[in-house]
């Protein structure tokens, strides 16, 4: 399948490929030359702590307090630029060429435009680099993150164009791009895609929000670089970034919440010496029972009291923890990381079976996670590895994960005595990941390069527990992919790939020991569930494009994609109560590939004080995978009807706004609004768990120059969020109702002992309005939002020094 | 000029990209669940919530109609027991009793009318508590207790009735039998100070088991929905309870007796009892050791 993208590159992208002969220069040794400057801000300062660093051998200095810096520069390499970074001042790259005095080069560095900031910075890795010619691609930053936290990292994108998070309760939550989620949304962790149980719309992405540096957000189908599951976006969760000169430094990030009384700490050292990194965190996070703006919600018939507006039974507790070292030199980079998140959350009493009076009294034990809960711990050992070969360029990533998913509650709730089991393990999922990726980037002029790829990936899956949804599985993907961008001249760009991916789902059989209504004990009877079977699919996919670049303010993407996604063993051999959904879900064993041609348009323009992004896009799926009713009951107790996985052809379509505008005072404004829409071809009906559409307005003020003498960097905002009614639903699916949600925040930077601290206050949901999310897992039994919530943060960094 | 057509063929693209997608005729599917209601003249589907199934009946009447204007698809008539809240288990297994259980599904090719089924037409759906049915062995016995009682029904389209939006018939049944605890009438003289009333165990049927576990709450009515349980302001706990619930203690103070409890003994020198005012209930929970459970109410 060949698809056909056009492109449009940018002043970034030419500079990389821009290739430079060497006029000049002093010579540091032999093939060497020494390249000195001084770096200034827009008031001829000197800017101290700069990294400078020469591409692509990646020497690196940093510049000393008046500015100054040198480096050594190999007169053999054919492209060369510099690249100048600085947390306070946008970066810049700069050709080596353009210099006419290697001795005495005067950069003048610009502000960092903070809401600018949040978008369109380019990185070194390959493959989001191509990407970024022709896809709208989000970039945020730990700032960012750390303004949005809310508990959750899913919580924390929710604020982006395109971007929501389909949530239960305040501790989990998981990501959605342009109303699509589960297995269509591809997380890439430091180069491995992470594995969890992401079907079930009430499991969250297992990330922990501290341990996060930067991410990009790929909006789109992005799976010809990225494999299967790369069909509605790709999250991807950049390397960690280290400091340039040897030392070493902690950080301590500590927040409370008072909705649900959450304490959160997050401890972080890290360090280098010479060409040695290292780093080590560990988070926890404490959370009760979160409020809601409403004292009873209506179910069933019933007017329900939700008791202290405190929603019973929601709380938990998180302990994570991550361990990284690594080598990074200029030819040679390899970096291993482990992580763990573990994390114990519970499900409010009334979302599991019929909620009644009896069973929402809380007896003020706020901080209890009783039943039903969740436990859910993900374990990840992550190798990275870039090998610099002359101009190529080799990266190799290795990956293990674990992931453990228990979902805990009285054996009786499932029609089984609770001695005849012993446990209160009702499902536990238990999958293996293993993960290889190769690529290779070759150079071969300074305007052609070609990308070599190819991907492993092999799970086992383990269930356990007295229910049954999900059998033993095993699931084995590869594929090889090759592509090619070629720099016609400065505004045309052309790229073309091929990809091949073979997968292999063995599903083992299961059958489940049947209990008797009356006693509640095992008959001796077994059920056959699921057969075994194994299921093999193959996919040839392809690109081609053309890239036209327009001024140096002004930018129009068009991509035309497409994407595809193998079944997943869920959508196969599912066969249980899902009481995450309260029904009985089945899979269908001769699903065929999903498949999805979308056409995406992006007008850009960037200026000094204004950034304007316009996108819209239209798709269409071929065999898109969803679960529709049967019309029939379930014979499991408590199953409810019967779902089953099908497939038909389906469209999707949306609009995108981000609007930015600092004006001189400074106040800075900024509009984001968002509509996501679509459409069953065989019901004619929209598919469910689709976000409504909302514009969110905001106006940040940080003209404290009077308080510079004690505090930096101060900013108050406010923002107003309006929700419209979702009410394009799918059959049994209720519509939502539109909302108005207002948010504020303020914080500053104190400099004591040193160090620069930062404080933060967030007041989300200002006038604590009552409000519902259409894609929350609590919409389905009428529980409104968290209420209001005052979110205080302070962060203190200490850095050691070490000549 | 050449700009300006530019950017406005770049709009109207964005435009058509993101037009409305409107089904062709997704204005006239049917999106309604079918209609659970009563039966005829009846007022109310039978059995409501709350209702008493008393010590000698040995089937549940039915009363109820379904109707849909696409056709119904299937109808369960479903019941299993509510004894611990919504744990549904026990901590012990007791020989000749069984929990009652009720799971009846009519399907499409079952109806004479496909788009209405009423209860006493078709197929017979009476609800029996012994070895007519299918879910009781023959001989067993039916645990008295509270249970969990609904109605469902789903159309030929797809939709469904639900719990969230009350379209699903739900409510609670009292089964008493003759073998479960007695709870005679309490009456309350607040002027005197005084409590009337006992919890016994029916030694003249050779089924009955000893008193292990006594439950007294005080729980509030709500006036504008009546069937709705009301809130508990006040409990008392005795004895050891066959049934783990999460949302009360299962253990209390020892009964003074395992035949015979006068509740002048337990209740006399509690003040709130005194205090109940005329939106409240007194409710008395008795279990006996076979794990049967009795259940009244009193104003």
């Amino acid at each position: 399948m060949f698809i056909f993208a056009t492109m449009l590159h940018t002043r970034y992208f030419l500079l990389l490929c821009i290739s430079l002969w060497l006029p000049h220069g002093l010579f540091a040794q032999e093939g060497q030359v020494l390249l000195r400057g001084v770096l200034l801000n827009s008031e001829k300062k000197p800017v101290e702590s700069a990294l400078i660093k020469v591409f692509p051998r990646e020497k690196q200095t940093i510049s000393d307090e008046n500015g100054t810096f040198s480096i050594a520069y190999d007169m053999n390499v054919e492209m060369a630029f510099l690249e100048i970074s600085h947390l306070a001042y946008d970066p810049v790259r700069l050709p080596v060429a353009d210099f006419p005095d290697l001795s005495n080069i005067r950069i003048t560095l610009t502000e960092a435009v903070h809401v600018l900031k949040e978008v369109g910075i380019y990185r070194r890795n390959l493959l989001t680099k191509l990407l970024h010619q022709s896809q709208p691609v989000l970039m945020i930053d730990k700032d960012f993150i750390e303004k949005n936290n809310t508990g959750t990292f899913s919580g924390a994108l929710a604020s982006l164009p395109g971007v929501n998070a389909m949530n239960l309760g305040v501790g989990i939550a998981k990501p959605v791009i342009r109303g699509m989620s589960f297995n269509r949304i591809l997380v890439n962790n430091r180069g491995i895609k992470q594995e969890g149980q992401q079907w079930g719309a009430d499991h969250g992405l297992e990330i922990d929000p501290f341990d996060v540096e930067s991410v990009e957000i790929i909006k789109g189908p992005a799976s010809l670089l990225y494999g299967s599951d790369g069909l509605g976006g790709v999250i991807n969760i950049q390397a960690d970034e280290f400091p340039e000169a040897n030392g070493s430094r902690l950080d301590w990030v500590s927040s409370y919440q008072s909705n649900n009384r959450a304490f959160s700490n997050s401890l972080r050292w890290q360090g280098r010496k010479d060409h040695w990194v290292y780093s080590a965190r560990v988070t926890h996070q404490d959370y009760g029972d979160y409020t809601v703006p409403a004292d009873e919600f209506t179910y069933a018939g019933f007017n329900l009291p939700i008791y202290e507006n405190r929603l019973k039974n929601t709380a938990g507790r998180e302990l994570h923890y991550s361990l990284m070292a690594g080598y990074r030199g200029n030819k040679v980079s390899s970096t291993w990381r482990f992580s763990a998140f573990n994390q114990d959350a519970g499900i409010f009493a009334g979302a599991i079976g019929l909620p009644r009076i009896y069973n929402l009294r809380h007896e003020n034990r706020h901080r209890d996670i009783d039943f039903p809960r969740q436990e859910n711990q993900h374990l990840m050992l992550v190798n990275n590895n870039t090998f610099v070969l002359g101009n190529h360029q080799l990266e190799l990533d290795l990956g293990i994960q674990r992931n453990k998913r228990q979902e805990l509650s009285f054996p009786g709730a499932h029609g089984i005595e609770a001695a005849a089991v012993n446990s209160d393990l009702a499902l536990g999922l238990e999958l293996y990941t293993y993960t290889a990726n190769a690529r290779y980037q070759l150079n071969l002029a300074r305007d052609y390069q070609i990308l070599f790829g190819a991907q492993f990936q092999y799970m086992d899956n383990q269930r356990d527990g007295f229910e049954f949804l999900l059998p033993d599985f095993n699931t084995t993907q590869w594929g090889f992919f090759n592509y090619h961008v070629w720099d016609i001249n400065n505004k045309w760009t052309t790229n073309a790939g091929i990809r091949y991916d073979h997968g292999r789902h063995d599903i083992r059989q299961y059958s489940q020991p049947l209990y008797d209504p009356g006693t509640l004990q095992p008959t001796g009877e077994f059920e056959e569930r699921t057969p075994a079977f194994d299921r093999k699919f193959e996919n040839f996919s392809g690109g081609a494009g053309i890239t036209h670049h327009l001024n140096a303010k002004n930018d129009i993407k068009l991509n035309i994609g497409n994407s595809f996604r193998f079944p997943s063993a869920i959508e196969l051999s599912s066969n249980g109560v899902h009481h995450g959904n309260f029904r009985h879900e089945i899979g269908d064993r001769d699903l065929q590939i999903e498949r999805g041609y979308q056409a995406d348009l992006t007008f850009r323009h960037q200026s000094e004080n204004t950034l304007l992004e316009l996108a819209a896009f239209y798709a269409y799926y071929d065999q898109y995978i969803y679960l529709a009713p049967t019309g029939r009951f379930s014979y499991l107790s408590s199953g409810g009807t019967m779902w089953q996985y099908q497939q038909n052809d389906a469209l999707f379509n949306g609009l995108e706004l981000l609007a930015n505008y600092e004006l001189p005072f400074p106040l800075k404004v900024a509009l984001v609004a968002e509509l996501v829409q679509n459409l069953n071809l065989d019901t004619d009906l929209p598919l469910p768990l689709t976000p409504a559409a909302s514009v969110l307005g905001s106006v940040e003020y940080s003209g404290f120059t009077w308080a510079n003498s004690l505090l930096s960097d101060a900013y108050v905002f406010a923002s107003a969020e309006q929700i419209f009614e979702q009410d394009r639903v799918d059959r049994n699916e209720r519509t939502t109702p539109s909302s108005f949600i207002v948010n504020a925040g303020m914080g500053f930077r104190v400099d004591a002992l040193r160090q620069a601290l930062h404080f933060r206050v967030n007041i989300n949901n200002v006038f604590n309005t009552a409000y519902f999310n259409h894609i929350s897992r609590y919409r389905l039994i009428n529980l409104p939002e968290q209420g209001r919530n005052l979110i205080v943060s302070l962060k203190i960094p200490v850095n050691f020094k070490n000549n | 000029m050449k700009k300006g057509l530019f950017l406005i063929t770049i709009v109207s693209q964005l435009l058509f990209l993101s037009a409305c997608l409107d089904s062709d005729d997704g204005d006239d599917q049917d999106l309604l669940s079918p209609e659970i209601g009563p039966f005829a003249n009846s007022s109310n589907i039978i059995p409501e919530h709350l209702s008493v199934v008393a010590g000698e009946a040995m089937s549940i009447p039915l009363a109820f109609e379904v109707s849909d204007a696409s056709g119904i698809s299937e109808i369960v008539i479903e019941s299993h027991s509510g004894f611990d809240g919504h744990t549904h288990g026990r901590i012990t297994n007791t020989g000749e009793f069984v929990l009652f259980s009720y799971n009846h599904v009519i399907t499409r090719e079952a109806l004479d009318d496909p788009f209405v089924f009423q209860s006493d037409a078709g197929e017979d759906p009476t609800i029996y508590l012994d070895g007519r049915n299918s879910f009781i062995p023959d001989g067993a016995l039916v645990l008295a207790g509270p249970y969990h009682f609904s109605i469902k029904a789903t159309d030929v389209a797809g939709n469904e009735t639900s719990y969230a939006d009350n379209t699903t018939h739900h409510g609670t049944l009292y089964i008493q039998r003759d073998y479960a605890p007695q709870i005679s009438p309490v009456a309350i003289d607040a002027a005197n100070r005084t409590v009337t009333g006992s919890v016994s165990s029916n030694t003249a049927n050779a089924s009955s088991s000893d008193i292990v576990f006594l439950w007294i709450y005080i729980s509030g009515r709500n006036e504008e929905n009546p069937m709705q349980e009301g809130e508990i302001s006040e409990e008392w706990i005795w004895g050891s309870s066959n049934w783990p619930h999460q949302f009360r203690p299962n253990t209390g103070a020892d009964l003074p007796d395992h035949q015979m409890i006068d509740l002048s003994d337990l209740l006399s020198n509690e003040q709130a009892v005194f205090d109940m005012q005329d939106n409240e209930l007194l409710t008395v929970w008795a279990e006996d050791a076979n794990g049967n459970i009795s259940v009244k109410f009193f104003e």
